[in-house]
């Protein structure tokens, strides 16, 4: 080897200085771009002082629809509408999106709030609970709407307005196990510079989307674009809404292929969540709550891959949990991951995960949940 | 690991530093050890037959350098043959198991298929055809041989290029492990630059094109003539930006540490004759088959019949190593055919040159051999992409069809449009062949030299703003986590 007859020359530690101050200018006015385009573009409005989410607010709590929403702080809304509420209501429904086709369609007559939030887990659940026991207004009936990844912590979709000092309900639990301790730094923050977030902002600055996309009041119920109805379901765009068997099932071969998480991608159930979570169920059924758990079925290529998957097979187990828990605490339970058991085929998906309004209505209307 | 990850947005900057902070005389352990890490990233045990390979071209080289004439031979035949058997169980076994099965079945034979559960190691037909280059130039004394151990594992696992080349020589690459590299600023950027060319192509182009193309090759029998054709010209330029923008980036990251690797790509689609598309195609792989199977067979130096069996057999044998399968076979043979009827034809295409009055260096006769050259490539591609044999006929026989209808073409382009991403719309498509469109204005200004070069010459803010738009439009419009690189599979 030949060797070296000095370690570094002086020439080349001036090179290396000229590079690191050129590079780093460079990244660091891409970075500053990249984070004032999030900040101010902000489509999903994680940075907004939450005036976007109350309009929403204010136009349902006022009884009407609101259309052409785009993406929004769903918690920060249910939020809102929870402490917006002077009575309680005698049906609510919490849950993901999976259960977002539950509400007065269902209980006819009844005072209905559907407070499903996208991508929910327990910890979103018991923070809508909080809400719900600070202002003493729980419900009649409470439908809780589980996904087999609601007790798979890290699984869920992560809400800025949840700091996990919402979550004031545990005290009452006694429930030590759920570490809720919010991040030094908030979730928001941390993904100021997402690169995700930032092909999201450009393109929506190059359409100009916020402008024309403003959402409005509506007593519509079925559109072109997707409303939020007053009792908290939501009406799918017609293009969502209108799609074929194929057109679904190729969507679902496609999901399957991408297998995202959490819903391709299961992982196993957290035993100091499924304990809060009994706690919780206790404490309802203490404030004189009837809690019923349904679960929301699968798309039927879904459920037969998730058999044939040493990973997703855990599906079984978690529903053979749920059916455990609603027997020892004398609960309902309505629905099942497996579609079959629900007399759901592949007409009755909007996409590999979310059962049409009509689907729903059956397997409630089999069930017999009466008021 | 992947180029287009994040963790080798980590590792490139972190072992660059490192590699210009450490002294030269211990760069070759840091280049190593980093090269075990990239490679170890993919299947962590895969390292041992790597290893393994090494050592027994290792010692074979200096066995045959140290040997007289019949034990050389002995030594060559070693090392080619435990080279080319590791390569035949991990990648041919089942392949010949199964066609072995099929051709007893035609016989009315019973032979169960033999299948062996093992995966691929990531570019094994890369560093094997490395590997073996330079034991035959040992042999052929072009090369002496590295009593190095620690120098040529390095030569074999240089993580730039280990998995998906360039393929390397001896001559070229091994002396610049023992060169000392200054940080020199213009080479530096220079390489980055180019590795951000490679990234732009990976992630804007191949990857946004891919998702029509697999739209389309998933499900063949629910299109026609008019999708096949453009899903096809989407994969001519998904495949070269898939190869070239992995490449661009091995180029860069090596010299921006200072090595020199190899050119593979020329501007392929600009050639005006498959023989020439074969230069400027995968030149690293081209030329190796060149060098060490056509020559030997003879190359052109023998009969006008056994130089055209010899063109043909080496493009089988290219086929073959880029996969095993019937439809890799099948897409070699066809660049082999064509070759031979290039040859056939030569005189009889010169003569209607002649009569029509063309002349051989006019511009429209160019263009119109270029497109040929294009569509005759893309056709072949059709077996590349196709999942089999019968897939591919299918889509062969459905190109004409179609046509008659533009109406179905309307209703095949948007029966797809809402559910599987902005890429497969009218819309996307239209930005996809926009995208095509760049590409091929930069190649055609690149016949006057690199872009980076021209830049060069420009004002500070020109550059910035180049540099600036590039590596946004990367961010903005790039696809990302959603594919490995097409050759990692060979």
């Amino acid at each position: 080897m030949e060797k070296a007859s000095s370690f570094i020359s002086s020439s080349e530690i001036s090179e290396i200085i000229r590079f690191v101050i050129r590079a780093g200018l460079f990244l660091l006015s891409l970075l500053c771009m990249i984070g004032l385009t999030n900040f101010f573009v902000d489509p999903s409005h994680v940075y907004g002082d939450g005036s976007y989410e109350r309009g929403i607010a204010e136009i349902l709590a006022s009884g009407k629809n609101v259309a052409n929403v785009v993406d929004f702080d769903q918690k920060l809304v249910q939020r809102i509408l929870i402490e917006k509420r002077r009575m309680p209501s005698d049906v609510v429904i919490i849950g993901s999106s999976r259960s977002m086709q539950i509400g007065s369609n269902i209980f006819p007559g009844a005072n209905v709030m559907n407070n499903s939030i996208s991508g929910a887990t327990l910890d979103v659940y018991l923070s809508l609970l909080s809400c719900y026991d600070k202002k003493n207004l729980f419900p009649k009936k409470l439908i809780l709407g589980f996904d087999p990844w609601v007790l798979m912590p890290d699984l869920g979709e992560e809400w800025p307005s949840l700091n996990g000092n919402e979550l004031s309900i545990l005290e009452k639990l006694g429930a030590t196990e759920l570490n809720v301790r919010p991040p030094l730094v908030p979730k928001r923050w941390q993904n100021i510079f997402s690169l995700a977030y930032f092909q999201v902002s450009a393109k929506d600055l190059f359409k100009r989307r916020l402008q024309a996309n403003r959402y409005f009041s509506t007593d519509e119920e079925r559109a072109d674009y997707t409303i939020l109805l007053r009792d908290g379901r939501r009406s799918y765009d017609k293009a969502f809404r209108s799609k074929s068997v194929q057109e679904v099932e190729g969507e679902v071969r496609d999901s399957l292929l991408k297998a995202e998480r959490p819903a391709f991608q299961l992982g196993r159930m957290d035993p100091d969540w499924a304990r809060v979570l009994e706690k919780a169920i206790v404490y309802l059924q203490g404030q004189g709550v009837d809690v019923v758990i349904f679960l929301p079925p699968q798309h039927p290529d879904v459920y037969k891959s998730f058999m044939g998957s040493v990973r997703n097979r855990v599906i079984v187990d978690t529903e053979a949990y749920f059916r455990e828990l609603a027997q020892k605490r004398h609960l309902k339970i309505v629905g099942s991951y497996d579609p079959s058991r629900c007399g759901l085929t592949g007409a009755d998906f909007y996409d590999a995960g979310h059962v049409t309004a009509e689907g729903v209505e059956r397997i409630f209307s089999s069930a017999a949940i009466g008021m | 690991m992947l180029f287009n990850s994040a963790a080798f947005l980590i590792f490139f900057p972190l072992v660059t530093a490192m590699y210009f902070a450490v002294f030269h005389q211990y760069r070759w352990i840091l280049l190593l050890v980093a090269s075990c890490v990239f490679y170890m990233w993919f299947i962590p045990q895969y390292l041992l037959i790597l290893l393994g390979l090494i050592v027994i071209d290792y010692w074979a080289a200096i066995l045959i350098e140290d040997s007289k004439e019949l034990g050389r031979k002995k030594y060559l035949i070693s090392s080619i043959f435990a080279t080319c058997l590791t390569l035949f169980v991990f990648k041919y076994f089942n392949f010949f198991s199964a066609s072995f099965t099929q051709l007893a079945a035609l016989l009315d034979l019973h032979y169960p298929p033999k299948v062996l559960g093992l995966i691929l190691p990531i570019g094994l037909s890369f560093h094997t055809f490395q590997s073996l280059s330079y034991v035959i130039e040992v042999y052929w004394g072009r090369q002496k041989a590295e009593r190095h151990f620690g120098i040529y594992a390095l030569y074999v696992m240089f993580y730039p290029q280990l998995v998906a080349g360039p393929i390397e020589r001896p001559q070229n690459l091994l002396h610049q492990f023992r060169e000392r590299h200054f940080f020199d600023y213009a080479r530096v950027v220079d390489g980055l630059k180019l590795m951000a060319w490679g990234m732009f192509k990976k992630v804007v182009i191949a990857d946004r094109l891919a998702s029509f193309v697999n739209l389309v090759y998933d499900d063949p029998t629910s299109y026609h003539g008019p999708m096949f054709v453009l899903a096809t010209t989407f994969f001519a330029f998904q495949i070269y930006c898939d190869f070239s923008g992995y490449s661009d980036i091995a180029i860069g990251a090596a010299q921006v540490m200072g090595f020199r690797l190899m050119d593979n790509f020329n501007r392929p689609y600009f050639s005006k004759s498959i023989a020439e598309f074969w230069k400027r195609w995968h030149i690293s792989l081209s030329s190796w088959f060149r060098d060490y199977i056509y020559i030997p067979l003879g190359g052109s130096r023998c009969g006008r019949w056994r130089w055209q069996a010899n063109l043909f057999l080496t493009f089988l044998i290219s086929g073959l190593w880029h996969g095993a399968n019937w439809t890799y076979v099948v897409w070699g043979a066809l660049n082999g055919f064509y070759l031979m009827f290039g040859i056939w034809t030569s005189g009889l295409r010169g003569k209607i040159r002649r009569m029509i009055g063309i002349d051989r260096f006019s511009r429209p006769l160019k263009a119109w051999q270029v497109l040929v050259t294009f569509s005759l490539v893309s056709f072949a591609w059709i077996f590349f992409r196709a999942k089999d044999l019968n897939e591919a006929l299918y889509i062969v026989g459905q190109l004409s069809r179609g046509w008659g209808d533009l109406s179905s073409i309307h209703r095949e382009f948007e029966k797809h449009s809402t559910f599987n991403g902005f890429e497969t719309t009218p819309k996307g498509i239209l930005f996809s062949i926009m995208l095509i469109v760049f590409l091929i204005c930069v190649h055609l200004v690149q016949r006057h030299g690199t872009i980076r070069r021209m830049l060069a010459d420009r004002p500070g803010w020109v550059r910035w703003s180049f540099y600036y738009v590039l590596v946004l439009g990367m961010i903005i419009f790039g696809q990302y986590g959603k594919s490995q690189f097409i050759y990692f599979q060979f």
